[in-house]
């Protein structure tokens, strides 16, 4: 971990020492303990994990959702407030309200974070998003209309059109297909190069991570998770997906990133595999019918 | 080749829409065959056929010899989804294929098959669990074990990890992998995961994208078992063969991208 000198603004986002359990008593599982993280401004930060190690508490504490039992997280070097428009959350879940169109739901977010405005802006503020994220034409259809990859277009739009100045993304693209998700990866690779965000994206996927992040944290398997010294990642923007696989820092970079998870992955307890304590009766299987 | 598994001229058709024409392929015995292409291609609906749970409009599947009719337990296959029984648990529910697999076997044997496949899958202290008590990874694990337990002579593998987050897929590829390195079975898996029919195949078979859709290339996969994912990804030719798979899945997505535009076109069309 490197100390920011004294000349250099404190980072956007900062969790000092954060742990967190749940339960008590003999059930009691500690999921994070003592994390340190620092997001400057401007950088996107890939944390890459197992299930199950704490990806979703670790991305909650830093939204301001979720209180940590120790440490605390800071805003521009002072303790963060809970939850607040500067912090934009884009869930694996999409989390839209069914009965509103996509329109709606966007704007409703636009709608709590500007009051002040007048409506024709607000409504202009949410159809722009809507349409950079290519869902101008089905603006006025419900969530259940819609697939999957476009709920998530939905999810997405509704956090930019806050305009946060932190956008934090939960396996975003987790739950879609290849196809629609490599589309959605190119897709939040070019707003965020168009705005220059900070960015902390949550994720299981070495390519989706080396496709957008400036540095990419893996976090130990849980219980107890620690965030790992990180990767930096050195690649020149825009990044195109077919161009990244002959490039030999990507590759490097790949292999690593893969292999370093690995490593953690076979240190994780309870998983050992191949060895059988039970003999294999010598036993060939009837011919049936 | 004096093949193991051979599919010969396998047609489907569903009503009017011929999906899969003409598709020839072979698997040599001991052969771990990935057929990769897009979704919606065929890839499943081959598999199903020769798992023997679809029938084909023509062509036919030979195994060791003999021409497949229906599905059977010379055949065993893990599905995309875990196909677990809810209310038994891990090792009633590789037990349950095993009795009807081996009723000659002593209880006491059968008990053993279940239990041994279930540690090699790095279920031991789990087997008691019920599928609600499990994740996603180890009921996929818990599949594997019932497959490989019924001895099949082949495995049909339809996206077994194709629900799974990118890291427990790798540590499946593996377990999958060591399985089949001690009981050399003939495979064939399906997947759209480039990477996943690197780390694992002796061939990959790229299927065109329907209608009609066939094998239209088969890549030969060079490197030296027994594969440990670190050589794999650093060995001179990985990215190589990765850009190729990789460009023939962009053609025909562009091909789908340009059909899609035109019949939307023609829509336009008839609509004005």
């Amino acid at each position: 971990m490197t100390f920011a000198s004294p000349e250099l603004p404190p980072p956007v986002l900062a969790l000092r020492g954060v742990g967190k359990s749940y339960g008590r008593g003999p059930t009691r599982l500690c999921v994070l303990d003592a994390v340190d993280f620092e997001l400057a401004e401007g950088e996107r930060v890939a944390i890459v994990g197992f299930s199950g190690s704490g990806k979703t508490t670790l991305l909650s504490i830093l939204a301001g959702l979720l209180a940590p039992d120790v440490g605390r997280v800071e805003l521009d070097g002072a303790p963060a407030p809970p939850a607040g428009p500067e912090r934009g959350v884009v869930f694996q879940s999409y989390a839209l309200l069914p009965w509103l169109t996509v329109q709606a739901n966007v704007q409703l977010a636009v709608d709590a974070v500007h009051p002040e405005w007048p409506r024709a802006e607000r409504r202009a503020q949410a159809l722009r998003w809507i349409t950079l994220v290519g869902l101008g034409a089905a603006r006025d259809k419900r969530p259940r209309e819609l697939s999957g990859g476009m709920r998530q277009r939905v999810a997405v739009a509704r956090a930019l059109a806050t305009e946060p100045r932190i956008l934090l993304l939960d396996e975003p693209l987790g739950a879609l297909d290849a196809l629609t998700r490599a589309g959605l990866q190119d897709e939040i690779g070019r707003i965020l190069d168009a705005e220059r965000r900070s960015a902390v994206l949550v994720t299981n996927d070495v390519d989706e991570a080396l496709l957008l992040a400036d540095r990419i944290v893996p976090l130990s398997p849980g219980p107890g998770a620690q965030l790992r010294p990180g990767f930096r990642v050195g690649l020149e923007r825009p990044r195109q997906r077919a161009a990244l696989n002959q490039d030999p820092q990507f590759k490097k970079l790949r292999n690593e990133v893969t292999g370093y998870l690995l490593e953690l992955a076979a240190r994780r307890p309870g998983d050992a595999t191949g060895a059988a304590r039970t003999p294999l009766p010598d036993l060939q299987p009837a011919v049936l019918r | 080749m004096n093949a193991h598994l051979e599919i010969s001229g396998l047609g489907m058709r569903f009503g009017e829409a011929p999906v899969v024409e003409d598709f020839d392929l072979k698997l040599a015995r001991g052969e771990f065959v990935c057929l990769i292409g897009h979704s919606g291609c065929g890839k499943s609906t081959v598999l199903s056929i020769v798992a023997g749970l679809a029938e084909a409009t023509s062509g036919g599947v030979v195994l060791d010899g003999r021409e497949t009719r229906g599905p059977g337990p010379d055949r065993g296959v893990v599905f995309q989804a875990p196909s677990l029984l809810p209310w038994l648990s891990a090792f009633e529910n590789v037990k349950l294929g095993v009795d009807r697999v081996y009723p000659h076997g002593t209880p006491q044997q059968r008990r053993a098959i279940a239990s041994h496949y279930l540690e090699r899958v790095g279920l031991g202290d789990a087997q008691h669990r019920r599928p609600g008590q499990l994740s996603l990874g180890e009921c996929q694990r818990v599949g594997i074990a019932r497959a490989f337990a019924l001895r099949p002579k082949v495995l049909l593998l339809d996206e077994p990890f194709g629900m799974l987050d990118s890291l427990t897929r790798m540590e499946l590829q593996q377990v999958l992998l060591e399985l089949w390195r001690s009981d050399r079975k003939t495979a064939l898996m399906v997947t759209h995961d480039v990477d996943e029919a690197l780390f694992l195949a002796d061939r990959i078979a790229l299927m065109t994208k329907g209608p009609r859709a066939r094998v239209g290339e088969i890549v030969e996969i060079p490197f030296p078992r027994p594969r440990e994912r670190g050589a794999v990804l650093e060995h001179p030719d990985y990215y190589r063969l990765r850009e190729r798979l990789l460009e023939f899945l962009e053609e025909q997505d562009a091909r789908l991208a340009a059909e899609l535009a035109r019949e939307a076109r023609a829509l336009a069309q008839g609509a004005a």
